[in-house]
């Protein structure tokens, strides 16, 4: 089983933060789970340790509809500066939108890995621990 | 015995030298001398035979003896006073003589040569053999004076007269010298004046000159004999005439219709040049001649019958005939058909007096044409007018200044009467007339030479006309007119009703809009918390331990908070765009303003924000009072929300009319937005931009929702750090 060492959740929705790190922390696919409510804070932790590959997540868990600065944004300031990162962080978009265009839409960000639909299940666990 | 016989017989006795002895009473009358006897020695005046009768008669006494001696008869015939011709015969008495008288008045030829070359109408002038003078009669002598009177002078030659060598009198004379036989030759001899009216002319003198021979026994020219006759009137008659004979001549030449003479057998006898020219024909002597009475071609078109009619009708014949000139080849080059207009008329020859037949030949195929032309254009014309009669449209042709030529039925309709040629159409419309646009289209047409095409409102008749002017080549006006009324209304119905259709569209397209809206809100934040209640419910059942289970439930329960919440706006919402057609009242934006600013009251006084208005040039608005209020409120609240604690909070409020819409802006001093990210999801709903805690993100969607209901529109516009300044277009009407 491989073991991601960190994992982001990106989500604005303290309820959600709380499920993922306890489904993600029982499926044991990550031991360190760590939580933002603000996409902004992400992107600056990012480029703060953008040289030192133990302090980057294997994993980031996104979601699109947040305030102040959404998943969309966070996606465009990323595709600018995760190719000069020491560590190559596998990015899903875990959103409760069904909406086609949003799905489209993430296939334009060739570094997204995946588009998971809420709610967080063992199954999409599964998979995550897949890639 | 004699004396007996002399007193019956007029008788003179003579002595031998002639002189009178006895006159009887008879003779003493012819004589006009006294009667008796004459005694030489008494008498104080002798009479001599020549005194009495000698020089009357020509012949003296002793010319009278001579023949009485010859034994010839010796007599003398005289004409005396009394216009009686007495014969005086010679008797010897003894020793004397008788004269004897006889009235031979009776006996005597009726002129002597004396007299007959004085009483001559003409002149007389005899020559010698070589041309000298002899003498000439008195009409002679006349003519050389007016001429020259040296040509009548004894001894003068008139071969060295060079004025007989011009005039060729002595060529004449010459001839008769030669031939012997007489000449006869006319002569200008010269010229004279006449004067006529006062004025004098200078007219020739012809002269008819015959010259003569007279010959002895031996047949030797003795005198030549020259007699002229004044031909003068004559002649110059002659020329007058031929004169006008040739200008007749002339004028048949060249008339500028053709000219064909027939005899009285219907021959062709003249051709006039513009007929040759016509007929392109040149005319062959050698030829048989033309006879209209028996030419196939004549008879082909029945012109040998028109010169019978003329001839046996002795009248006048005007025809048109049209003749097809290819079916003769003989006669005439032409090889078309043609019109002529042929006038035939009987005339009498006045050499021969028989009747022939002159005919003027006109040649009016052009006319014919031209006519037939107009004749198809009259028919033309009319079929157009029945054609224009059966359009549902009216149609008038004019001339520039409106008087009419036709207008069809239908435009009479319009007129509402009967339109007669020659009529003005702006006496028969006024409304046509001076000052009005189809008077001042209708100049600029015409000033242009372009077609006008334009509609015109008739208040009075409550119609719409289209009306097209259409400048003619020919100088007049068309104009087509279409009532256009219905059609006009229709279009109106039309434009209101693809308004209403726009509006509906509009309606649709921004339900469509907020339907879209709708399902982006619940795909997001309904479907976000559900999602949540899925996974919690899946963990709880997952869970064994009782205080895990505890945990989720609470969890659970937050979440079923948040949906509620959620789902209560959602219905605000719904609420607002369902009331389409929610009351509207007057309401003063000052008034609404102090409501709001009450409700906040406590807001207000914490933030410590200073609020302005100016409402001076738009305070009041039409508009539901519970949206306004919660607009009014919506702003304020932002205001105070996004406050920076770098100053103090401002907010002014603001309201102008601006093209019909009534624009309402609130300007703060707050943090601002970075409109550049976040001017997309202002109005979204849910959206919020600052890490405020009392943001839900739902004011503004609601005042957008609000605005937007009632037909307005909400917009924007911030710097951060410096405010944001909102901007809402409600609607008046």
């Amino acid at each position: 089983m491989q073991l991601h060492n960190m994992i982001f959740i990106v989500d604005d929705d303290p309820i959600h933060q709380q499920i993922a790190n306890i489904m993600i922390k029982r499926q044991g696919i990550g031991e360190n789970v760590r939580a933002f409510s603000d996409a902004q804070d992400v992107l600056d932790y990012l480029r703060q340790n953008s040289f030192d590959p133990e302090q980057l997540p294997d994993l980031i868990l996104l979601d699109l509809n947040m305030p102040v600065m959404d998943g969309w944004d966070f996606l465009n300031d990323y595709a600018g500066f995760y190719k000069d990162l020491a560590k190559q962080i596998g990015i899903f978009v875990l959103t409760s939108s069904i909406d086609d265009k949003d799905r489209k839409k993430v296939d334009n960000y060739s570094f997204v890995k995946g588009y998971l639909t809420k709610p967080l299940s063992s199954e999409i666990i599964t998979k995550l621990q897949a890639s | 015995m004699g004396n007996a016989l002399t007193k019956v017989i007029p008788a003179l006795l003579l002595d031998l030298h002639g002189n009178l002895l006895y006159v009887n009473k008879g003779a003493a009358g012819w004589l006009q001398i006294p009667e008796g006897e004459f005694h030489r020695a008494a008498n104080v005046s002798s009479l001599h035979f020549d005194d009495v009768i000698g020089k009357l008669a020509g012949v003296y006494w002793p010319m009278l003896c001579h023949l009485h001696v010859m034994g010839r008869n010796a007599c003398v015939d005289m004409y005396c006073h009394t216009h009686q011709w007495v014969k005086w015969q010679l008797t010897v008495v003894g020793e004397h003589f008788l004269l004897s008288g006889t009235d031979i008045t009776n006996l005597r030829p009726v002129v002597d040569s004396y007299s007959l070359l004085q009483a001559l109408p003409c002149g007389l002038q005899q020559f010698t053999a070589e041309g000298i003078h002899c003498c000439a009669n008195g009409l002679q002598q006349n003519i050389w004076e007016e001429i020259d009177p040296a040509l009548s002078r004894p001894g003068y030659n008139l071969f060295d007269e060079p004025v007989f060598q011009e005039t060729g009198l002595c060529e004449l004379f010459e001839e008769v010298l030669s031939t012997k036989a007489s000449a006869k030759k006319e002569i200008l001899l010269g010229y004279r004046e006449h004067s006529t009216n006062g004025v004098i002319r200078i007219l020739p003198s012809y002269y008819d000159a015959t010259v003569f021979a007279v010959m002895d026994e031996q047949g030797a020219i003795k005198t030549l004999q020259l007699m002229m006759q004044d031909i003068t009137d004559k002649q110059l008659a002659f020329r007058r005439l031929e004169k006008s004979a040739r200008l007749l001549d002339l004028i048949i030449e060249h008339l500028p219709i053709g000219y064909i003479q027939f005899d009285h057998f219907g021959f062709v006898r003249r051709i006039n040049h513009t007929q040759r020219e016509f007929f392109q024909y040149d005319y062959d002597e050698g030829e048989a001649p033309f006879n209209i009475m028996s030419d196939p071609f004549s008879r082909l078109y029945g012109l040998d019958e028109l010169f019978m009619h003329v001839m046996a009708d002795n009248k006048v014949i005007r025809v048109e005939k049209q003749l097809d000139f290819s079916k003769d080849s003989r006669w005439t080059a032409q090889s078309r058909e043609v019109w002529l207009d042929l006038t035939l008329f009987p005339l009498r020859d006045p050499v021969d007096k028989q009747q022939i037949v002159a005919v003027l030949v006109n040649d009016i195929t052009d006319k014919k044409q031209e006519q037939q032309m107009r004749n198809l254009l009259q028919r033309n014309t009319e079929q157009l007018h029945l054609f224009f009669d059966a359009v549902d449209m009216g149609y008038a042709t004019m001339e520039k200044d409106g008087t009419l030529s036709f207008a069809n039925r239908k435009a009479e309709q319009m007129a509402g009467r009967q339109i007669m040629e020659g009529e003005n159409i702006f006496d028969i419309m006024p409304e046509l007339g001076h000052a009005t646009p189809f008077k001042a289209r209708f100049s600029a047409a015409l000033a242009d030479c372009v077609s006008s095409s334009f509609s015109s409102y008739f208040p009075r008749r409550y119609k719409w006309y289209e009306f097209l002017i259409t400048p003619m080549r020919d100088g007049t006006v068309s104009v087509f007119i279409r009532d256009i009324t219905d059609s006009r209304n229709m279009q109106k119905d039309l434009f209101r009703a693809n308004k209403q259709l726009n509006k509906l569209n509009k309606s649709l397209v921004n339900q469509n809009q907020q339907l879209e809206d709708f399902a982006h809100i619940t795909s997001h934040n309904l479907r976000a918390p559900i999602a949540n209640l899925k996974a919690l419910m899946q963990m709880h059942n997952d869970s064994v331990s009782v205080s895990e289970r505890q945990q989720y439930l609470a969890l659970l329960q937050e979440v079923i908070f948040k949906i509620d919440e959620t789902l209560n706006d959602l219905v605000d919402v719904v609420q607002i765009r369902k009331n389409v057609d929610v009351e509207t009242e007057p309401l003063m934006l000052s008034e609404r303003l102090q409501y709001v600013k009450d409700v906040l009251f406590a807001d207000i006084e914490k933030s410590g924000i200073e609020l302005t208005t100016n409402f001076e040039h738009a305070p009041m608005l039409e508009f539901p009072r519970l949206y306004l209020d919660s607009i009014l409120q919506n702003l304020v609240t932002n205001a105070i929300r996004y406050r920076t604690l770098e100053h103090r909070p401002r907010l002014h409020l603001s309201s102008w009319l601006e093209n019909g819409y009534m624009i309402l802006t609130a300007e703060d001093n707050g943090l601002g937005i970075d409109m550049e990210r976040f001017g997309h999801k202002l109005f979204g709903f849910r959206k919020t931009f600052h890490k405020n805690k009392d943001a839900k993100g739902i004011g503004l969607f609601i005042t957008k929702t609000q605005v937007e209901a009632m037909g307005g529109s909400i917009r924007a516009e911030s710097t951060p750090g410096q405010g944001t300044k909102f901007i809402i277009t409600f609607k008046t009407e």
